[in-house]
C-alpha cells in the first residue's frame, strides 16, 4: 500500500499534469462551442506551437518564444478560418470536422518534412532546470514553472471571458451562438477571433509543453486526446468545466500509475463514461445546438 | 436482358476481374488488389451509417480491428476453419458495435462523433495493452490462411495470392449486393428518412433510436468482416489498425469517392485510397501530404465527392 | 531437282531465311542476356527512419553501405552490383509487413535486412518464414527472436536480453549494490530483460525492492521516478530503449534519480547516448553495450573506423556505432555466404552461415553463426561514463566483457524450434 507521501507526491504531478491539460483543452473547448468544429487540427496547431519555439529559442531564448510562438500559430489559425473553415459555415458540420482531419495530416507532414522525422529535446531555461529537494521528494523545478504558467494563463483566460465585454460575447457565443447573432454581433468576425484565440492557446500549450515531452512530429496526438476526453468529460464551451475536467484527468492518470500503470492512461477515459452515466452533457456542460 | 447488362454490377465485376493484371502497370502487385476490394467493403459497410443514416462515426476503425484479432484468436486458440473465424470477426464486431451502438444511439451530431472517438481509442488502448491477449505492441504474426473448403467440394488453398483475391472478390460481390439490397429495401427507406429529419420520423412512429442501433451494429458487422479479411491477407494483426486516425482515414475516403451520394462512392474512395498509400508511397515518403491535400480540395470545392464531380459535369454537358 | 513443299518454299531458301532468323535472334538477344547477368542483386532494408527507434535508421545504413562496399569496390558479388532497397518501418510491425512485401513483390529483392525494434523483427520473422526469403535482424534484442520466433530464415546478429543479463548481473551485484528497483519497458522486450536480469540477480545474491512498468509512448515519466524514493533501492535497472529511454533520461536527470541510487542501463547503444549527451549520460554508473570503437586490444577496430570515416565523409555519426556495427556484421556474413556457395538460393544460403565461425569479428573472441537458433553469438561488453573525453564521441570507459559462448543461452533451456527446409 503506497505511503501518505507517495500519494502527496502523485497528487502533487497530478495537478501539475492537469493544469496542463486543461491549458490546451480551453482552446479546443472554446472552439467548439463558439465556431460549433471539432478541430482536429488542434494537435498539430499544439505542435506548431512547440516547432516555432524550438526554433527561436537559441536565438531569442525561452522566454520570447513563449511570448512569440503562441502569435505565431494564432495567426496560422485565423489563415486556417478565413481560408478553408469559414466556407464550412452554411453546410453540415461533418465537413467542417473533415476539413480540419485532413488540415491535420497535411501540416503534420509538413512539419515532418521542414524539420524532419526525428524528435528533438528542447531543453527548459537555464534558471529552472533540474530538481529541487521539496523535504520529503525531489520534484523537477520546470514542472513548478510549468504549473504556475498556465495557472496564470488561465486565470487570464477566465479574466477575459469574466470581466471584458467581448469575452462575455465569447462565453454566450460559446453556449449558443445563434443567440448571439441574433442579438448583433457580427458573428464571423467572432468566430474568427475565437479561431485566432484558441490557435494561440494551443500554441502557447505547445512551447510548455515542449520541455516535457519532447518534440516530435506525432506530438499533437498526445494532446487532443486528452482535450477531447475533458470536453466530454466537462461540457463543451465551459470554462469551469475545463479547469475542473482537465485537474480530474491530471490527478487520475498520476495516481492510477501507483495501482495500475499500464492501464493508467485508460483510466481517463473510464472516467469519462461514469461522468457521462450521471451528466450526459459533462459536469458543467449545458443543452446546445450541437446536438443537432 | 438489356436493364442487365447496363446494370453497374455487372461492369464493376468484370473490372475486378482483371484488376489484378492491371497491378504491375502502377507498381503494384496483386495482393493490393486485394486489399482495395477489402477496405472498399470497410467503406460501403461504413456508408450505410454515415450517408444514409446521418450519424458520423469517427471509431469505426475500432471494429475493424476487432473483426481482425477476433479472426486470429480463433485461429490461434480455437480453430483453425476458414469459415468459423470469419464468423467470429463478424460476431465480435457485431456485439461490441452492438454494446456501443445501444450508449450512443440516442445522441446525435457532434456528441455522436466524440463519443465514437473515445469509445474507438478505448478499444485501441486495450488491445495496446493487454498483451497476454492481443500481443499489445507486437501483435499477432504468423498466421497462416486456411484452406476454403465448401461441403462436397475439395478444399482449395488460398495461399497464393491469385486464389485469395478471387476469394475476396467473391466475399465482396456478396456484401455489396447484401447492401444494396439493404438500402433498397423498406429498412432503407427508414433510415434515409432518418437522416433527413429524425423528429418527422419519430411522429410518424417509427422508434428512430432502434433504427439507428440497427444500423450502426450492421455496419459494426460488415467492418468486422473487413477486418477479418485483411487478416487472412497480411497474416497479423496490431493495434494501430484500431487508431483514431484510420476511424477518420474512413470517413474521408467515403466521403472522398462520392459516397454521400453515390452508393459506389466508397468503392471508388477505398481505392484510390489503398493505391496512393501504396504505389504513390513508392515515390514519395510525403504521400500524406498529397492525400491530405486532395482530401482538402474535394472538400471544400466538391463535397459530393469525385462521383458527385462526374455528375456534375454530365449534368451540365 | 528443288524440292518445293506446299508453301511453296524451297529448303535452301527455308534453311538461308533460319539462319538469318536466328542470327537476328542472338543479336537481338544478346545484349537482354547481358543485361541480366548485370542486374543487381537487391537488399531491402526496412529500417526505422521515424518513430521510437528513427535515429537508429542512419546508423543502419551506413553499415549496410560498408559491408556492400567491400564488394562492390572489387567489382561486385558473382559478378553483380549489389543495391539497396530502403522502406520506413517507422518503427510500427503492420507498416513494415507492408513495405516489406512490397519490397518482395514489385521491387523483387532477394535478402532482407530489418531493424527497428523487437516488434518490426518478429513480424519480419514470420514475414522470411512465410515468403522463403532470408531476414537478417540487426537492432533488437528480444529473446523471442532467438527463441519461439526462431526459423531457418531468420537471423538475429545482436546479444539477447539473456545473454545480456548474464553477462550484467554479476557485475553489478558484487560492484555496485544488492538493492534492485527496476524500470521495465512494457513489451516483450522490456518484460524478457527484467526477467533475465531477475534470474541473475538472484543468482548473485541480490534482491528486488521493486519493479514499474513503463507503457510504451510515455512522455512523462514522474509519476514512475516519484515512485522510487519509497522502495530505497541501492541500484536502479533502467530496461527502457529508443525514444522512450531518452526522454527517461531527461527526467532522471530533472528529478534527481542519481542522488538517490546508482543506475545501471544493461542495454545503451552509442546512439541513445550521443542523443543525450555526456552531461546527462553521466548519471549512469554503468552501461550494456554490444560494441564501441574505443574497445582496447582487439585487432582491425582502427581500420574499420578508418573506413567508415572514408566512405562517409559528413555522416550523422561521426563514428561507426553501435548499430551500424550490428548491421555491417550481418550484411557482410550474408555476403560472404552468397559468395562461398556462389546462388542466391536461399537454402544454400542458409546452410552456408550455419555453424559458420567469423575470425575478424572486431571484438575479443571470434563470432559463431549458431545453427540451432541462428544468433550470431558474440562477446557483449560493459562501461562507464568516461571523465575525461578526448573528443565527443569518446564517451564510453571500458570496464568489461562477457564471452559470448559462456553467456548464451543454452539449448536447454532454449525455445528455438527450427523447421526442415525443403528437400532436407
Amino acid at each position: 500500500m503506497p505511503s501518505a507521501i507517495d500519494f502527496l507526491s502523485q497528487g502533487i504531478n497530478g495537478i501539475v499534469l492537469g493544469l496542463l491539460l486543461s491549458t490546451i483543452a480551453i482552446g479546443f473547448t472554446l472552439m467548439l462551442g463558439v465556431v460549433g468544429v471539432i478541430n482536429f487540427a488542434h494537435g498539430v496547431l499544439f505542435a506548431l506551437g512547440a516547432y516555432f519555439a524550438l526554433t527561436m529559442r537559441n536565438t531569442l531564448g525561452f522566454w520570447a518564444a513563449l511570448v512569440i510562438s503562441p502569435l505565431m500559430v494564432g495567426l496560422v489559425g485565423i489563415i486556417i478560418e478565413r481560408l478553408a473553415v469559414r466556407r464550412m459555415y452554411g453546410k453540415d458540420a461533418l465537413f467542417c470536422l473533415l476539413l480540419t482531419f485532413g488540415i491535420a495530416m497535411s501540416v503534420e507532414e509538413l512539419i515532418r518534412m521542414i524539420w524532419g522525422k526525428l524528435g528533438h529535446s528542447m531543453a527548459a531555461p537555464l534558471l529552472f532546470s533540474g530538481s529541487i529537494d521539496l523535504g520529503f521528494m525531489l520534484y523537477s523545478k520546470y514542472r513548478l514553472l510549468l504549473a504556475v504558467i498556465c495557472g496564470l494563463i488561465l486565470f487570464l483566460v477566465w479574466i477575459f471571458l469574466e470581466k471584458t465585454s467581448y469575452g462575455a460575447i465569447v462565453k454566450a457565443g460559446a453556449q449558443d451562438s445563434e443567440m448571439v447573432a441574433v442579438l448583433g454581433n457580427n458573428i464571423n468576425r467572432l468566430r474568427t477571433f475565437v479561431f485566432g484565440f484558441g490557435s494561440a492557446l494551443a500554441g502557447i500549450a505547445g512551447v510548455i509543453a515542449g520541455p516535457l515531452w519532447t518534440v516530435r512530429p506525432g506530438m499533437g496526438n498526445d494532446a487532443i486526446m486528452p482535450a477531447f476526453v475533458i470536453v466530454v468529460l466537462g461540457g463543451i464551451g465551459s470554462f469551469w468545466g475545463t479547469l475542473i475536467g482537465g485537474l480530474a484527468v491530471g490527478l487520475s492518470v498520476s495516481l492510477a500509475v501507483m495501482f495500475f500503470p499500464r492501464m493508467s492512461d485508460l483510466v481517463m477515459y473510464i472516467l469519462a463514461a461514469a461522468v457521462l452515466l450521471f451528466w450526459p452533457r459533462g459536469i458543467m456542460g449545458e443543452k446546445s445546438l450541437l446536438e443537432e | 436482358m438489356k436493364r442487365f447488362l447496363r446494370h453497374p454490377f455487372l461492369w464493376m465485376f468484370l473490372f475486378f476481374l482483371i484488376m489484378p493484371y492491371l497491378m504491375p502497370l502502377i507498381k503494384g502487385y496483386t495482393a493490393l488488389a486485394s486489399e482495395i476490394l477489402i477496405y472498399a467493403m470497410f467503406a460501403l459497410g461504413f456508408n450505410l451509417l454515415l450517408s444514409y443514416t446521418g450519424l458520423a462515426s469517427f471509431g469505426h476503425a475500432a471494429f475493424f480491428g476487432i473483426g481482425a484479432y477476433a479472426m486470429a484468436l480463433t485461429q490461434l486458440k480455437w480453430s483453425e476453419n476458414l469459415w468459423l473465424g470469419l464468423l467470429m470477426g463478424m460476431v465480435s464486431a457485431g456485439v461490441f458495435s452492438g454494446i456501443v451502438g445501444a450508449l450512443i444511439c440516442r445522441k446525435r451530431g457532434i456528441y455522436l462523433s466524440l463519443l465514437t472517438l473515445a469509445f474507438s481509442q478505448m478499444f485501441f488502448l486495450v488491445a495496446f495493452r493487454w498483451d497476454e491477449v492481443t500481443g499489445g505492441e507486437t501483435g499477432l504474426t504468423g498466421l497462416t490462411r486456411p484452406p476454403l473448403a465448401l461441403p462436397g467440394l475439395p478444399a482449395v488453398s488460398l495461399k497464393g495470392p491469385m486464389a485469395f483475391y478471387f476469394f475476396t472478390l467473391a466475399v465482396f460481390m456478396i456484401v455489396m449486393i447484401l447492401i444494396w439490397r439493404l438500402v433498397h429495401s423498406p429498412f432503407g427507406s427508414v433510415l434515409q428518412s432518418i437522416k433527413q429529419n429524425e423528429m418527422r420520423a419519430k411522429y410518424v412512429g417509427y422508434n428512430t433510436a432502434f433504427y439507428k442501433w440497427m444500423s450502426f451494429t450492421i455496419s459494426g458487422v460488415v467492418s468486422g468482416l473487413a477486418g477479418a479479411m485483411f487478416l487472412l491477407q497480411h497474416g497479423a494483426v496490431f493495434p494501430t489498425y484500431m487508431n483514431w486516425t484510420e476511424s477518420g482515414n474512413v470517413v474521408m475516403v467515403t466521403i472522398m469517392g462520392g459516397g454521400l451520394i453515390n452508393f459506389f462512392g466508397p468503392i471508388l474512395g477505398g481505392g484510390i485510397f489503398v493505391i496512393l498509400q501504396n504505389a504513390i508511397g513508392a515515390f514519395t515518403e510525403h504521400w500524406l501530404l498529397i492525400l491530405g491535400m486532395i482530401f482538402i480540395a474535394i472538400i471544400m470545392l466538391i463535397p459530393e465527392g469525385i462521383l458527385g464531380l462526374l455528375k456534375r459535369t454530365k449534368a451540365s454537358a | 531437282m528443288r524440292k518445293k513443299d506446299d508453301n511453296g518454299i524451297s529448303r535452301r531458301t527455308f534453311l538461308k531465311r533460319s539462319v538469318v532468323g536466328l542470327g537476328t535472334l542472338t543479336f537481338a538477344g544478346a545484349p537482354t542476356l547481358l543485361r541480366a547477368q548485370q542486374a543487381p542483386i537487391k537488399i531491402g532494408a526496412v529500417i526505422p527512419l521515424s518513430g521510437n527507434y528513427g535515429f537508429l535508421g542512419a546508423s543502419v545504413r551506413c553499415g549496410m553501405a560498408q559491408a556492400i562496399d567491400e564488394f562492390n569496390s572489387k567489382g561486385g558479388l558473382l559478378g553483380r552490383k549489389i543495391e539497396v532497397v530502403e522502406e520506413d518501418c517507422a518503427t510500427d510491425a503492420a507498416l513494415s509487413i507492408r513495405k516489406a512485401q512490397r519490397l518482395l513483390q514489385a521491387e523483387k529483392v532477394n535478402f532482407f535486412a530489418s531493424a527497428g525494434g523487437s516488434s518490426v523483427c518478429a513480424a519480419m520473422a514470420d514475414f522470411g518464414k512465410k515468403e522463403g526469403v532470408i531476414v537478417m535482424s540487426v537492432d533488437p534484442n528480444s529473446d523471442i527472436l532467438t527463441g519461439e520466433k526462431a526459423n531457418r530464415f531468420f537471423f538475429q546478429v545482436p546479444p539477447v536480453n539473456y545473454q545480456i543479463a548474464h553477462t550484467i548481473a554479476p557485475y553489478v551485484a558484487q560492484h555496485l549494490g544488492k538493492k534492485w528497483y527496476y524500470f521495465t519497458h512494457d513489451y516483450s522486450w522490456g518484460w524478457t530483460l527484467t526477467e533475465s536480469c531477475r534470474k541473475f540477480m538472484r543468482e548473485n545474491g541480490a534482491q528486488e525492492v521493486g519493479e514499474s512498468k513503463i507503457p510504451l509512448n510515455t512522455r512523462d515519466f514522474s509519476s514512475f521516478l516519484l515512485k522510487v524514493r519509497g522502495a530505497k533501492p541501492e541500484v536502479v535497472m533502467v530496461n527502457v530503449a529508443g525514444a522512450d529511454f531518452t526522454a527517461m533520461v531527461e527526467q532522471m536527470y530533472e528529478f534527481g534519480l542519481h542522488k538517490i541510487a546508482k543506475i545501471v542501463i544493461p542495454l545503451e547503444d552509442f546512439e541513445d547516448a550521443w542523443t543525450v549527451g555526456p552531461e546527462k549520460n553521466s548519471i549512469f554508473t554503468l552501461m550494456g553495450v554490444e560494441w564501441h570503437y574505443t574497445i582496447p586490444g582487439v585487432p582491425g577496430i582502427k581500420e574499420h573506423v578508418e573506413k567508415y570515416k572514408k566512405l562517409f565523409p559528413r555522416p550523422v555519426y561521426p563514428v561507426p556505432t553501435t548499430n551500424s556495427f550490428n548491421t555491417y556484421m550481418g550484411v557482410r556474413e550474408l555476403l560472404r555466404a552468397v559468395e562461398r556457395t556462389g546462388t542466391l538460393d536461399a537454402p544454400k544460403v542458409i546452410k552456408a552461415m550455419e555453424g559458420h565461425v567469423v575470425k575478424d569479428s572486431l571484438k575479443h573472441d571470434p563470432l559463431t553463426i549458431r545453427e540451432w537458433d541462428h544468433q550470431f553469438v558474440q562477446d557483449f561488453y560493459y562501461f562507464r561514463p568516461k571523465k575525461n573525453m578526448k573528443e565527443w564521441t569518446d564517451i564510453f570507459e571500458y570496464v568489461g566483457y562477457g564471452k559470448g559462448m559462456d553467456n548464451a543461452v543454452t539449448r536447454t533451456l532454449s525455445k528455438a524450434k527450427m523447421e526442415k527446409l525443403p528437400g532436407e
